[in-house]
């Protein structure tokens, strides 16, 4: 019964489309997942093994050297302090930001890596930062500074410069606005990565697009030799 | 129970009998005499040029270019009309464009047999220099119809959009690519204009169905298939227009398991399809054409 209704309104339907000049597409559609199952094809795996080859030789490629190992730490560790250290100095000799006005702040989570004594390689950078995170340079309201405290408090500590963390209450290091907080940080933890929900407080900012990755490879680079530091810039209550 | 889940279904069937068409109710048959065209398509490839290790987290052996390009092969093999197109972003991922700067990348696409693609966001990372010397490697062109190249490197080396005879069938492809600022570092995209893209994708699909008689419209878009998080994206631009059957699109690496269909502007169906990143997948969807008619409305049939 229900099939020759649908029949019927079927023809009659087909009857006024043909009428108003209807081409009739068919559509088969089928998404094939590349997966083990196709062998590579050997042509194009020969053409690529010489690049294959190269990347291996960059990744070996020495850029510094480590007087000690630098590892995650808390309430601070060598190797954020590190990171964040060199993202200021980068973005600040490239003029990206003035000197002395910035804080960072990044997350222990992010760092992937130790970097061990010894010569340092484009390798070992991308094995610490393996995300493309790019840097954001943003301005937060002051009291942005006690929702970072708070943070810092209960994460028991993540990678920052230009400010201190003394007993569990914050001081940047050099007051420049006493409105603003100028804070430079990766575009993940600024897109409400890790629940650093403060950067939602924010007034302007800027990705600059460049990736955290390059930052640390120039400044290993330019700076050559790295010391690890630890300057109790946090300590908690 | 059954009897009653029974009689939803039947009747929701009527209800779409009677406004939409009559298509939908049994499973369509393809006529046996109608020409196949076969779109293949990949979106946001990123630079991944190997196939992800067997201990990776979440993609384990899958993707890689020498597969797809096996994939490829197989399919032209049976397939006398196909087309092969990308949806933008195919730099930017591995340290392969760190140290390649987008060459191999584009070099391994021509050997693949793109037809076509369009610029993504992260395709302006190697600078508006860096994709000009990067594309000397590639055979295949450039579809951007709403950003305005005129005053940089890359004038006169795109183009709105290209028409492929392939068989009997003309096909049109023009691109769509996203809003650069605030997503782009200004150094990296100079003077490249971006313009409103769905007045424009409006213009040239009319142009290439009705002037250039195109069989078939395609839209590659990387203006993403969110409707929240951009102003503009695949399902407003399937909403907003007419004339195209198909947006392509990427930038958001959406994995559809199969292209949706929207309504256009006037009512007429318009597929989207993404599939994902990093050369996981090669979107394939087939089109068998009908007779073509003057000033024709097309209604497709999902099969």
């Amino acid at each position: 019964m229900n099939k020759i209704h649908l029949f019927v309104i079927g023809c009659i339907g087909a009857g006024l489309w043909a009428c108003s000049s209807v081409r009739k597409v068919y559509v088969q559609t089928d998404k094939v997942p590349i997966t083990t199952l196709s062998a590579p094809d050997d042509s194009m795996q020969a053409f690529i093994a010489p690049y294959k080859q190269q990347l291996a030789a960059e990744m070996d490629r020495q850029i510094g050297y480590a007087t000690d190992n630098l590892k995650r730490g808390r309430p601070e560790g060598s190797l954020g302090n590190f990171v964040v250290d060199a993202t200021l100095s980068f973005l600040e000799r490239e003029g990206s930001i003035p000197e002395q006005r910035y804080v960072c702040i990044m997350n222990n989570g992010g760092l992937r890596s130790p970097i061990s004594q010894g010569i340092i390689t484009v390798g070992d950078i991308y094995k610490l930062m393996p995300f493309d995170n790019t840097v954001v340079v943003a301005k937060l309201p002051k009291n942005a500074l006690d929702s970072i405290c708070q943070y810092l408090t209960s994460s028991g500590g993540e990678p920052i410069a230009g400010f201190t963390m003394n007993e569990g209450s914050c001081q940047v290091n050099s007051p420049s606005d006493p409105d603003t907080l100028y804070v430079v940080t990766s575009d993940y933890l600024f897109n409400g990565g890790d629940h650093m929900d403060f950067f939602g407080m924010h007034y302007s900012y800027r990705n600059t697009g460049v990736f955290l990755r390059d930052i640390l490879i120039q400044e290993v680079e330019e700076r050559d030799t790295i010391r690890p530091v630890i300057d109790d810039r946090i300590t908690l209550e | 129970m059954m009897k009653r889940r029974l009689f939803i279904q039947q009747s929701a069937l009527l209800g779409a009998g009677v406004s939409v068409a009559p298509t939908l109710f049994a499973t369509p048959k393809i006529p046996d005499q109608l020409e196949k065209l076969t779109i293949l398509h990949t979106n946001d490839t990123h630079s991944n040029i190997e196939t992800f290790p067997e201990d990776h987290a979440k993609y384990p052996g899958q993707g890689g270019v020498a597969r797809r390009h096996t994939v490829i092969q197989n399919i032209r093999s049976s397939e006398k009309n196909a087309l092969l197109l990308d949806a933008g972003d195919i730099f930017q991922g591995t340290p392969y464009f760190n140290k390649f700067e987008g060459t191999l990348e584009m070099k391994l696409m021509s050997q693949m047999g793109y037809d076509c693609a369009t610029i993504g966001n992260h395709d302006f990372d190697a600078g508006l220099e860096g994709f000009v010397k990067a594309y000397q490697f590639a055979d295949f062109p450039f579809v951007c119809a709403n950003y305005d190249f005129t005053n940089t490197p890359l004038n006169g080396l795109t183009s709105s959009y290209q028409i492929f005879q392939k068989g009997p069938f003309k096909v049109g492809v023009f691109g769509l690519g996203v809003g650069l600022n605030g997503l782009v570092p200004s150094v990296l995209y100079g003077d490249t204009v971006h313009q409103a893209p769905i007045p424009i994708a409006n213009n040239i699909a009319k142009h290439l169905r009705f002037e250039e008689s195109c069989d078939l419209v395609i839209c590659l878009s990387h203006l993403g298939y969110h409707p929240k998080q951009f102003d503009d994206c695949d399902t407003l631009l399937a909403a907003e227009s007419e004339n195209i059957d198909l947006i392509i699109g990427g930038h958001t690496h959406t994995f559809l398991d199969r292209p949706e269909v929207h309504k256009n502007k006037v009512g007429e169906q318009v597929l989207i399809n993404q599939v994902g990143w990093a050369g996981l997948a090669l979107g394939r969807i087939d089109f068998y054409l009908g007779e073509k008619k003057r000033h024709e409305r097309h209604k497709l049939v999902m099969v």
